[in-house]
């Protein structure tokens, strides 16, 4: 029997990790509770020394002191003051009343307006609400099918997920050791695609099936020419400002995501007070409702490291990476499984803590069969979308059912997600099949040649021919 | 037991202080990073202003004084995001909005999941906090001991960041006890109900 246990130490801590996870006890103390547990297991069992759990200290010391998941709070406060600050009302009416005369206008505008909240904030909650107070009654009004009309507003908040500048890819920058800048870059490809693929749907829908996606009648277009010109302009210029400050600063080099997401934070405000919005109410439900959920997303992160800090010293790693690495099919086997497991489990767990137990266990496997972690990670990002819009789990459909009026059946809710869940899955087969989707805009890894690196290293300068120091404050440097 | 219930409404009080705390660092740490970042950049701008026009010199000054002191602006930053999350932890256990993985807890009844929170609270939270305070005292006791400097120059104290991870644990753990006694109500006191008890997603 304890042979047995010592020589399925990992096996059996997974299991262990399922079991105490599936009680319901909050997922953060139940996972740091597997790790301590199954811990003091292998040291009684001579699998791991008695100091390797001192580690953790450093584990945590390494989590507050970790300056990108600062990227958590700032873009969660970024999201709740953009929800309420009256952006997403300029920009729906004006493209609303813009795309509204064609079949299927509402719908575009949504999506298009769901890009652009997108390249905004990072944070879905704040897309959904903010496109669903105001499109919803609206769509519901003129008769757009309810199913469609949850759907696609529940959808086109998750492209938040992917389009830069995502909370996800910041956050799966971290774990799989790769830089914030690249993964938004890889991720403007599949972004685009999203979209399109989302609108190419909708256009599909006014053929075989108008009677969901009706034009608006001429009595519902109060805006022409000038004045209807002037609300999409009032509604992209803040828009693009904004897109400046926080995506523009990243792929400039100025600033640090998580700097980006401050200087969002701060535009918000501004934002919010040029449209009158602004109030101390405002401001002090953000904090708080922003304090909790940093609190949850990085107590999640203490009990994973916990977890995994344990299960590599009982020799997970190699456990896992031995199963994924023998997979057949070799690199597209590993992805179509990883992605299949991935697609499952999110219907479980949310995106935080699949980045943060998940991929840990996925990257090092990845990066041995030699997969692009940029593009493994925006798959990944990918394909977490969908855990956002599975029913009856997924967080945009509890957003979309928190504000749509009681007539709307969950029901519906649910039956209306399943279109968009299968074009995210049409995404994430592209981007499979294509990696260039996400690599072509990535300068391809510089080749070091060992003999040339041994010759600079040879012909080196003296240190009297290197200019004189300048003041440069440079850009700030993690510890 | 009305006394027990009354110490669970003074740890509740006593962690609303920290949550409040933590909330204003939101605040103050994305203003302060923002700041941070367009200081930074702004920064030969405001040189060449104060060479320019010499009724601005004073901005020298500020810009020197920023410059020997941005190292410790910049972890600022994070000390508040530790502080941040280490005391507000308590306070989203109690307002329940640590995530749950709710396939079994979601079908169960109030009384299932009540002992569910109490189990999970003693063996899974309390253990989980006493580990911590344990490993991460003796770490600050040797911060404050030796003295420890960030290695960044002009950097701050590292004491005080430290002292934060055993306290929040701490105050975790108290929570924990808070929560276990209300749990203990629930299952023995007819009639009452644990305010934030878990809602079932509507249907």
């Amino acid at each position: 029997m304890i042979d047995f246990v010592t020589h399925n130490m990992a096996p059996l801590m997974f299991a262990g990790l399922i079991l105490f996870m599936i009680i319901g006890y909050p997922a953060s103390f139940s996972l740091a509770a597997v790790g301590l547990f199954f811990g003091f297991i292998g040291i009684e069992l001579g699998l791991i020394r008695p100091d390797f759990l001192g580690n953790l200290t450093f584990q945590l010391f390494a989590i507050v002191s970790n300056d990108l998941l600062l990227a958590i709070p700032f873009f969660t406060l970024m999201g709740t003051i953009l929800e309420r600050c009256g952006l997403a009302e300029d920009l729906l009416e004006g493209f609303g009343q813009l795309f509204g005369p064609i079949r299927g206008g509402l719908s575009y505008a949504v999506i298009l307006v769901g890009a652009v909240l997108g390249a905004i904030t990072g944070t879905v909650a704040a897309s959904v609400i903010a496109m669903g107070i105001i499109s919803l009654p609206v769509m519901m009004r003129y008769g757009y099918s309810v199913r469609h009309t949850t759907g696609v507003i529940a959808a086109s908040g998750t492209i938040t997920q992917l389009i830069p500048p995502s909370l996800v890819l910041v956050v799966l920058a971290d774990q799989l050791g790769r830089s914030v800048g690249d993964m938004y870059l890889g991720a403007m490809g599949p972004s685009a695609i999203q979209v399109a693929l989302f609108a190419a749907y909708v256009a599909l829908l006014s053929f075989i099936k108008p009677e969901d996606v009706p034009a608006l009648p001429p009595e519902a277009r109060t805006l022409r020419g000038w004045p209807l010109i002037w609300r999409c302009i009032r509604g992209m210029v803040p828009s693009i400002i904004l897109i400046f400050l926080v995506l523009g600063t990243i792929f400039m080099g100025l600033a640090t995501p998580t700097e980006a997401g401050a200087m969002g934070v701060v535009g918000g405000f501004v934002l919010a007070w040029l449209n009158r919005r602004l109030s101390w109410d405002l401001v002090y439900q953000g904090m708080s409702s922003t304090m909790r959920i940093t609190a949850m997303v990085v107590f999640i992160l203490i009990g994973a490291r916990t977890f995994s800090l344990v299960f590599q010293g009982v020799g997970g790693k190699e456990w896992i990476e031995g199963m994924l690495t023998s997979l057949p099919g070799g690199v597209i086997g590993f992805l179509i499984f990883v992605n299949i497991f991935v697609f499952v489990i999110a219907f479980f767990l949310d995106f935080f803590e699949i980045a943060f137990i998940i991929i840990p266990l996925l990257a090092p496997a990845a990066e041995k069969l030699g997969i692009d972690l940029i593009w493994f990670g925006v798959l990944i990002g990918a394909n977490v979308q969908t855990s956002f819009m599975h029913p009856p789990f997924g967080f945009a459909l509890f957003y979309v059912r928190g504000i749509a009026p009681p007539s709307v059946r969950s029901s519906d809710i649910y039956i209306g997600a399943i279109p968009w869940v299968f074009l995210q899955v049409i995404l994430v087969a592209i981007v499979i099949a294509f990696p260039k989707t996400v690599t072509f805009l990535l300068e391809p890894a510089a080749k070091v040649d060992p003999a040339k690196v041994e010759e600079q290293l040879r012909n080196l300068p003296g240190l009297e021919m290197l200019p004189p120091p300048t003041l440069d404050f440079g850009p700030p440097r993690r510890n | 037991m009305e006394r027990l219930l009354d110490i669970s409404r003074a740890i509740d009080a006593f962690n609303q202080r920290f949550g409040f705390i933590a909330n204003y660092l939101v605040l103050f740490a994305a203003l302060l990073s923002a700041a941070n970042a367009g200081f930074r950049y702004g920064i030969n701008a405001l040189i060449q202003l104060s060479r320019d026009f010499h009724f601005l010199s004073g901005i020298q000054t500020l810009v020197s004084w920023y410059g020997n002191n941005s190292n410790a602006f910049l972890e600022a930053q994070w000390y508040m995001f530790a502080a941040m999350v280490m005391f507000g932890a308590a306070w989203t256990l109690k307002v329940n909005e640590h995530v749950r993985v709710d396939l079994f807890y979601g079908w169960v009844s109030d009384r299932t999941r009540t002992w569910i929170d109490l189990l999970g609270a003693i063996f899974f939270l309390m253990p989980m906090c006493i580990i911590y305070v344990y490993f991460t005292w003796p770490w600050f006791v040797d911060a404050w001991n030796a003295g420890e400097v960030s290695t960044n120059a002009g950097g701050l104290m590292r004491w005080p960041v430290k002292l934060i991870l055993p306290v929040g644990f701490v105050l975790v753990a108290l929570q924990g006890v808070s929560e276990i006694i209300k749990c203990v109500a629930a299952l023995s006191i007819p009639g009452y109900r644990r305010e934030y008890a878990y809602e079932k997603p509507l249907q």
